[in-house]
């Protein structure tokens, strides 16, 4: 039999939050081994940073609110790992630990903590960042070979910005590359295997919708193949999916039950105008990434999609 | 009916009154906001092409400027530039030396660029680049300049960057015209 | 003891823009520099104090009907005044103020004190309210600004406060930096309201 779970009325599920928040963050290990191995000790210092940031950063505001800490449930460390995962590996620490500091306040606990946040909260520490210190979120770096423990790195372009601009095919950064993760990018970001075979197996435990994912895959492919096939100098569709943070943005972040649709039908809308919008951004925006924007442009749009395609209670008028 | 009358007198005598007394003050204050205005585009042009005078005229709808030193002789020339930036328009002095081949420098008159990045057009690590160029095509380029025409963009400001050097590329050849057209 | 209660409740307790959330459109775009935001209040100042009194000298002799047109072509005289002055004066600041120094004209914290007070009280203490409510307009712009300049550039008045090793943080200088600190700022100002009415 199968059980999905949409609007009210349900019955309990028997997963508790706790539960969904370590699997989801499980499902990340994969792609956050290999970023801590390919960038080396800086990202996992990064990733330590982020943590700590949003921990605490929750823990100060639930006691100023006198509310009780609900540290153990995870969600904080979640968006912490999220926020590490989607900043450029070599960023100065303390612009990280602000980045969580923001996520955590400006985009959850000012709302009334989990369950009322309007925007992906680690999605709102990067937009915060990005909007601070735009030269250095747009600095990656490559390894410096040396040794593992070695501080150093060399800045690159991500495959992404130089490409956009004006492409030259996909030479560069060929497809092999892009999905085994040996190219500048944030963190997170990199090893599409990692992130891909991560997303299936939330999708496959139902902590994940499938709907949201699926409907920004197929409208990113549709899109960028139109360009692709069309235009001259656009990016190819595979490119389109594995060079940014399209498989974060879309299986990870775009599938947080708070900040999206509830309604099966909202949910493809939702994915759908996720998908348009990064090739958009992309494509035509002053921005060479565009998931970040286009899931918090999504984010404020829920509240009404959900109002658009909430369904009629058993033998309720329009 | 009277206090209709009332209105009318009302916003009648306030009325001529404000106009009164704001005419007088911009009688009063034009002068001085006129050199204001004048005072702005010459500073500019002093530290540019030191001269004694500066004829101002008209070529293809844009102001241009002939510069002279106490001799007469014609020391540079100069133009106004204008051009859409990264938000809102960009106005430029740009000033070539008496053969039209050299670019002495160039300053920012108005901009609204972002504050703290392309903002930074404004600041003489970026102006001075110009200064001493072929008046040929320049070209941005992010990082180190290497070939003869490049101008390092501003980290974080690439778009502002380039939308200075492209009006800078199109006046100076509309200067240029107007340098053979005069000499 | 009423004058100084008339003047001092514009300081905080109703400041303008922190507990009547009036006057945003100047808040907002003009405290990206603590100069500006001086100068902005100063502005609004002089020209919120002298109407007032002017029309509450006239307040018998102005028709009910024709108030607001009449209040309006007052102020407006006024800003009309300021702008020259700055622009004969001081350019460099008009420039920096650009269009929010004509646009004091609609500021509602202006018409709001003619509505609310001047038009009914005697030019004292017009003079004073006036007084009190446009310097508590320029504390909470100086307020602002300092956060966001600080911040923004690393600098108050123009001058390096913060040395070498800060990063400006570009989002303080634009637009949302000053929706950001204005919600923070209007979020703690709450927080210590409630707490001490309770």
């Amino acid at each position: 039999m199968k059980l999905v779970v949409t609007t009210s009325p349900h019955i309990r599920s028997s997963l508790s939050l706790q539960k969904v928040m370590y699997t989801v963050i499980l499902c990340l290990l994969p792609a956050l081994f290999w970023g801590i191995y390919y960038f080396h000790i800086r990202a996992l210092f990064l990733l330590i940073t982020c943590s700590i940031s949003t921990v605490v950063t929750e823990i100060i505001f639930k006691k100023v609110r006198k509310k009780p800490v609900s540290i153990g449930d995870g969600s904080a460390l979640l968006t912490g790992v999220l926020l590490a995962m989607v900043l450029p590996p070599y960023l100065p620490l303390w612009m990280a630990a602000l980045g969580g500091f923001v996520a955590i306040s400006l985009g959850k606990e000012v709302f009334g903590g989990l369950g009322y946040n309007i925007f992906n909260p680690a999605l709102l520490g990067r937009a915060f960042l990005m909007a601070a210190f735009p030269v250095q979120l747009t600095t990656w770096g490559i390894p410096a070979r040396a040794s593992w423990t070695s501080l150093d790195a060399i800045t690159r372009a991500t495959p992404l910005a130089t490409t956009l601009p004006k492409f030259s095919g996909n030479g560069l950064y060929p497809l092999q590359k892009l999905l085994f993760g040996l190219h500048p990018g944030s963190m997170g970001e990199v090893f599409s295997i990692g992130l891909i075979v991560g997303g299936l197996i939330l999708i496959a435990l139902r902590i994940a919708d499938f709907r949201i994912p699926l409907a920004a895959f197929l409208t990113l492919v549709i899109l960028s193949s139109i360009f692709y096939f069309t235009g001259e100098n656009y990016p190819s569709p595979s490119f389109h999916l594995l060079a940014g943070g399209f498989l974060l943005g879309a299986l990870f972040m775009a599938t947080d039950p708070v900040t999206t649709p509830y309604t099966k039908k909202g949910r493809w809308v939702f994915g759908m105008g996720m998908g348009a919008l990064i090739v958009f951004i992309r494509l035509f925006g002053g921005y060479p990434e565009g998931v970040m924007y286009s899931i918090l442009i999504m984010n404020a749009f829920t509240p009404l999609i959900n109002r658009l395609t909430r369904p009629l209670p058993l033998g309720g008028k329009k | 009916m009277n206090y209709r009358v009332k209105m009318i007198l009302t916003l009648l005598v306030v009325g001529a009154f404000s106009g009164g007394s704001l005419s007088f003050v911009y009688n009063k204050m034009l002068p001085k906001i006129e050199a204001n205005l004048k005072k702005e585009i010459e500073n500019s042009l002093l530290l540019l092409v030191p001269a004694a005078s500066y004829k101002e005229t008209s070529f293809q709808g844009k102001r241009v400027f002939v510069c002279r030193d106490k001799a007469g002789e014609v020391v540079g020339y100069a133009i106004i530039g204008k051009g859409g930036g990264f938000q809102g328009e960009i106005s430029l002095l740009i000033a070539l030396d008496k053969e039209g081949k050299k670019i002495l420098g160039i300053d920012i008159l108005e901009s609204q660029e972002t504050p703290g990045l392309g903002a930074k057009i404004d600041e003489p690590f970026f102006k001075k680049q110009f200064k001493e160029r072929e008046a040929e095509k320049l070209e941005v380029i992010k990082g180190k300049a290497e070939k003869e025409n490049d101008i390092e963009a501003i980290t974080g400001a690439t778009i502002s960057s380039r939308a200075v050097v492209s009006i800078v590329n199109n006046y100076v050849a509309i200067l240029k015209e107007f340098v053979e057209q005069n000499r | 003891m009423k004058s100084y209660i008339v003047f001092i409740k514009g300081l905080w307790r109703e400041n303008p823009v922190f507990r009547q959330i009036l006057g945003m459109c100047p808040t907002l775009a003009v405290t990206g520099y603590l100069s500006n935001g001086i100068a902005m209040g100063l502005a609004v100042v002089f020209v919120l104090v002298a109407s007032s009194t002017v029309i509450s000298i006239f307040r018998r002799l102005i028709p009910k009907q024709v108030r607001m047109p009449t209040f309006i072509v007052i102020i407006a005289t006024f800003v009309v005044l300021v702008d020259y002055f700055l622009r004969a004066n001081y350019p460099f600041l008009s420039k920096k103020l650009g269009p929010y120094v004509p646009l004091i004209v609609v500021n509602c914290i202006i018409m709001g004190r003619q509505e609310a007070f001047s038009s009914k009280n005697p030019v004292w203490l017009s003079f004073l309210d006036a007084l009190g409510m446009g310097i508590g307009f320029t504390l909470a712009l100086v307020i602002l600004s300092t956060v966001r300049e600080i911040l923004g550039f690393g600098t108050l008045l123009g001058h390096p406060v913060l040395g070498q090793w800060f990063t400006p943080w570009v989002i303080m200088a634009l637009p949302p930096g000053a929706f950001l600190s204005l919600g923070v700022i209007l979020g703690i100002n709450n927080t210590f309201q409630k707490k001490s009415t309770r």
